[in-house]
């Protein structure tokens, strides 16, 4: 069944000044048609689990690469049955470890998509990539696949720091990555973690200042999070793990002061761009509650059907998912969101944009506007912008947007 | 009918935890009462919350059979009762149908504030006492010195104090023999007479219905016989008449001496008034028994639901509740913060704790409980009086010329070396003291303390300054015109009723700032930032703020993570259930009670 739904001038403007900007009335009779659809190809396998990832990773003990790149084709035919036609902005490879794919492989879905959907000219193809996982060779074989943009998993510059994440590179390993990657790509994006065991703010300003004077055009600055089912989590229960020197708001907001003052934008909650181009247009379909195409093991995907928004989930484990798209199904699960439902994620991404949610647009994922009397509230304690039109945090709520999603959530 | 002179009826009476109930149980095995099978530890705390907290809250009366080593049958009736001050009224009354007491102490602790207590009861209700030194296995017991203990502090004579190991069941056949021997046969009493018996217990059991515990006193109580209550006045055929083996055993007649239980079309409980006299419809007696007191609740606090929607259940349950104990007491209330609940009345904090813990797991029920509250009685200008349950019941200063509180006697047993900060505690509450002893290295203290400073967090912190070593026991004995003044807590800006309290004037500092300093803890920082008062009559004696929040946000949030974050925000909206809102401000229900215990000297 080919639903012919095609994207429309839908989504918004993806500019931090988006308050001036033209954005869409949703009158409300009429239903968005369809919005940008994105892919996202996770490859979970890994040489090493790292201590705080809490991803659906497997540790290579000589995996069939094959069968699952193979499986992962197959998906990709199953489900642009489901997304029906319209053009592919992004492919994003994520995992695991995507870099130790084969550039093959790699080119082969790129291939795929393409055939399957069409990737707009422009299109981003980013890669994950971690500082030991490819040399100077490995660069280019990815850039020939199709790749044009990478995120390099740095994580920390100094070898305390990449120690106490567990990680197997050094300093030098993570700027010779960097530096390599400016090599073969135009595009390309650095991850940090802070508030990492024991760490003082000082140390890591100081960190972050080398890094921002690199000259990425994107960073990611997460902050550490304890995830339960990490060997990270175990430590934390037992007690073992030293937290921070400083406060972890100090973190946060001094991590967006100095990013700011280096030029980098802070567009989401722990991404950073230098202009607007610069900004992971790939993440950007998920913050703006677009549709994407997931797939290889675990992947989720989101695409909105007339039947309303649909949830999809893979197959976690590599073993079933293979199987799975030998019998032409990988999904462990597939449902209908609620209109609530829709409307809670479409809030819990959108806060996290310094453009905001457009209401209007809201209202039509969830079926009916935001508490009225809880927007004024927010707009009146000074963390939400005193805009009718859009639901954005001010400076001062630029941390609270999980605290502002539940006070915004709809109700079932 | 067994004749009364092999009968012996005894209550198990000791401080809590020494072993009460695990004496009961070897004596119930020793006797054959259980298999080994139907056997488990402390059998008789039959009540979930009993044996999750490993105490006794409810007495339970068993009769066993025994061939002692003179060849002869006896029936003894054991009563065992709670340990915990909370809880006197259950020993108090079961004294009351026995002519015989074993005081067990535990040999490793020895005389504690409850033994004392105890005794004292037993010995006012004319007891053969019989001691028991319990626990002697612990390598740290010392039988000899807490021999001498009992005589120094209880005069009671010990040498021939029973040694034993209820946990291993050493010696416990000794104590066999000693009931026997040493504890004298039901006294008086006449089969001839008009049936005379003392209704000594009454609960609700799902199978049985209205099931009543007697002592027989005169005469013979038989299935078939049409009795009377006299205080009641109301008259019940009785349908069944049994002992406690403790299995539910069906008998056609109890005789003078016997105890046991009787199943009549008794509706309610409360119909069953304990202390009551049981007689013959056609043939009544014409002494009733004296009776004694019921139990009167001394700490109230207001129940409400977290969710309005559950008042009627909260009713409901409570009525069940009240099916089972009598000694707590319920009313509905109106606050405007928290909408419709019930005033609740209990015999002490730990009766609070319990009753609120059975509504929300039995019941499923979730609950906010206020600040605890002692009855107050207001002499007012207009020469009436009020008793005042509620401190939002509070009238107009003006128009009351007088408050009076109740005060307690309290005696405290502790080591030597934490008694210094022992007497600071009490002297910080008001105290006054009455008597300083020494028993060996232990110290006893007897205070007077207004029980409005006991109330709240007395024995928490008795407990921590003492190391848990300290033990606690007391009794009201008298209501005094104290300085008490009704202090406010206003959370940005509007007054918290469910927070007020009365305080002497003298401690109101220290109360509102120790209050404040909690709820500054306990709220949540919110998006604004939020200011808590401690005032009375308008003035602020007390002021803490509570930062906004700056930071509430997960790191990484992609594709992969809309489902899990969709379903934690979903969590988190029921998580805000447990929240109240005053105003714009959230309060966690917890915070109620929490904010009223002082941390720190
Ligand atoms: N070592 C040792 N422990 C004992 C002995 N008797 C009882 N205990 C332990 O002491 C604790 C309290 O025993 P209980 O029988 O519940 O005491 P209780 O006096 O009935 O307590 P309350 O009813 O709460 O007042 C339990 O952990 C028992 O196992 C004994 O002879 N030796
Ligand atoms: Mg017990």
């Amino acid at each position: 069944m080919e639903q012919a739904s095609r994207a429309t001038d839908f989504p918004i403007v993806a500019s931090a000044a988006a308050e001036e900007a033209p954005h869409l009335e949703v009158s409300p009779g009429r239903k968005i048609a369809g919005r940008e659809l994105g892919i996202y190809v996770h490859w979970p396998y890994c040489t090493k689990i790292c201590p705080y990832c809490d991803f659906n990773v497997y540790r290579d003990r000589g995996a069939d690469h094959s069968a699952l790149a193979g499986a992962i084709l197959v998906d990709l035919s199953a489900q642009r049955r489901l997304s029906g036609q319209r053009p592919v902005q992004s492919i994003y490879f994520g995992g695991g470890s995507p870099a130790l794919m084969r550039p093959r492989d790699i080119a082969a879905i790129i291939a795929t998509v393409d055939t399957l959907w069409g990737l707009v000219a422009e299109a981003e193809i980013s890669l994950e990539c971690n500082p030991t996982d490819l040399g100077s060779a490995g660069l280019e074989a990815l850039r020939g696949a199709g790749i044009n943009r990478l995120s390099v998993g740095v994580q920390a510059f100094d070898d305390a720091g990449l120690k106490s994440l567990g990680r197997h590179h050094n300093r030098a390993d993570a700027i010779r990555t960097v530096t390599d990657a400016q090599q073969h790509f135009e595009r390309v994006s650095l991850d940090l973690i802070y508030a990492r065991p024991g760490q003082k703010l000082e140390e890591w300003r100081r960190e972050l200042g080398f890094a921002l004077d690199l000259g990425v055009e994107h960073v990611s600055l997460y902050e550490l999070t304890i995830e339960p089912d990490t060997a990270f989590g175990r430590k934390a229960r037992r007690g073992a793990l030293p937290r921070t020197v400083d406060p972890l708001e100090d973190f946060f907001c001094s991590t967006r002061e100095i990013a700011a003052n280096s030029g980098y934008a802070p567009y989401e909650v722990s991404n950073f761009a230098r202009t607007p181009e610069a900004q992971a247009r790939h993440n950007l379909l998920y913050w703006r509650a677009q549709d994407w195409v997931g797939v290889g093991p675990g992947a989720h995907g989101r695409l909105t059907r007339p039947e309303g928004r649909m949830a999809l989930t893979a197959f976690s484990r590599p073993d079933l998912y293979i199987e799975g798209a030998e019998r032409g199904n990988c999904f462990e699960e597939a449902d209908i969101l609620s209109s609530a439902d829709a409307g809670n994620e479409a809030l819990l991404f959108g806060l996290r944009l310094a453009e905001g949610i457009d209401r209007a647009f809201l209202r039509d994922v969830a079926g009916r506007d935001c508490d009225a009397a809880e927007f004024a509230q927010l707009q009146a304690d000074g963390v939400l912008e005193k805009s009718s039109q859009r639901i954005r945090a001010t400076e001062r709520g630029a941390g609270l947007a999980d605290a502002l999603a539940r006070r915004l959530a709809f109700r079932h | 009918m067994f004749p009364k002179e092999r009968i012996r009826n005894f209550s198990i009476v000791a401080h809590i935890d020494h072993g009460k109930s695990t004496l009961s149980d070897r004596l119930i095995q020793l006797t054959g009462g259980l298999t080994d099978r139907e056997m488990k530890e402390q059998v008789l705390d039959s009540m979930d919350i009993e044996r999750e907290r490993g105490i006794t809250i409810k007495a339970q009366t068993v009769r066993l059979s025994y061939r002692a080593r003179d060849g002869l049958d006896y029936v003894l009736n054991l009563i065992d009762t709670p340990g915990h001050v909370d809880f006197a009224y259950e020993v108090s009354r079961s004294l009351a149908a026995c002519e015989g007491s074993l005081l067990v102490v535990d040999a490793s602790q020895g005389v504690e504030a409850q033994t004392l207590a105890n005794v004292y009861q037993a010995l006012d209700n004319n007891h053969e006492i019989v001691p028991v030194l319990n626990k002697i296995d612990l390598p740290a017991a010392e039988p000899a010195r807490v021999k001498a203990q009992i005589e120094d502090v209880i005069g009671l004579d010990a040498s021939n104090a029973v040694e034993i190991s209820a946990k291993s069941g050493l010696g416990v056949p000794e104590v066999l023999e000693a009931i026997v021997t040493r504890l004298p046969a039901p006294k008086e009493g006449d089969e001839n007479a008009p049936l005379k018996a003392l209704l000594v217990d009454a609960w609700y059991d799902p199978y049985l219905g209205v099931v009543t515990l007697v002592r027989i006193v005169d005469g013979i109580l038989k299935k078939g016989m049409r009795i009377r209550m006299i205080a009641t006045d109301a008259a019940y055929l009785v349908d069944r008449v049994g002992v406690f083996t403790p299995k539910p055993v069906d008998m056609d007649a109890l005789g003078p001496g016997e105890i046991g239980f009787i199943i009549a079309a008794v509706k309610e409980v409360a119909d069953a008034r304990v202390g009551d006299t049981i007689t013959e419809e056609k043939r009544q007696t014409k002494t009733p028994l004296t009776g004694f007191r019921t139990a009167q609740p001394v700490v109230f606090c207001g129940l409400f639901p977290t969710d309005a929607a559950n008042f009627e259940d909260l009713r409901g349950a409570m009525s069940k509740l009240r099916l089972n104990d009598a000694s707590f007491s319920f009313e509905m209330e109106s606050s405007a913060a928290l909408g419709f609940g019930f005033r609740c009345g209990f015999l002490g904090l730990l009766h609070l704790e319990i009753i609120q813990e059975r509504l929300e797991r039995e019941f499923g029920l979730d609950l906010i409980a206020t600040a605890p509250s002692v009855v107050y009685e207001l002499a007012m200008s207009d020469g009436s009086t009020m008793e005042l349950h509620n401190p939002v019941d509070m009238p107009d200063v003006v128009k009351i010329r007088e408050i009076s509180e109740p005060w307690i006697k309290a005696t405290i047993m502790s080591p030597d070396e934490y008694l210094g900060p022992i007497l600071k505690l009490c002297q910080e509450r008001r105290g006054v003291q009455l008597n300083l002893s020494y028993v060996g290295s232990r110290a006893m203290a007897e205070y007077e303390l207004p029980l409005n400073e006991v109330v709240f967090d007395f024995y928490d912190r008795l407990k921590s300054i003492s190391k848990g070593y300290a033990s606690f026991d007391y009794s009201i004995v008298a209501r005094r015109p104290g300085d008490l003044v009704k202090m406010q807590v206003l959370v940005n800006g509007e007054p918290v009723d469910a927070l007020s309290m009365l305080v002497h004037r003298a401690r109101a500092e220290i109360r509102g700032r120790a209050m404040v300093e909690k709820l500054k803890e306990l709220i949540p920082m919110h998006m604004f930032q939020i200011p808590i008062q401690a005032a009375i009559g308008g003035r602020v004696i007390a002021r803490e703020t509570v930062r906004a929040l700056r930071k509430d946000v997960t790191a990484k949030c992609y594709g992969g993570d809309a489902s899990r974050k969709r379903k934690l925000l979903d969590k988190q909206k029921e998580g805000k259930k447990r929240m109240r809102q005053f105003g714009r401000v959230d309060i966690p229900q917890e915070a109620f009670v929490a904010a009223l215990k002082m941390d720190g000297d």
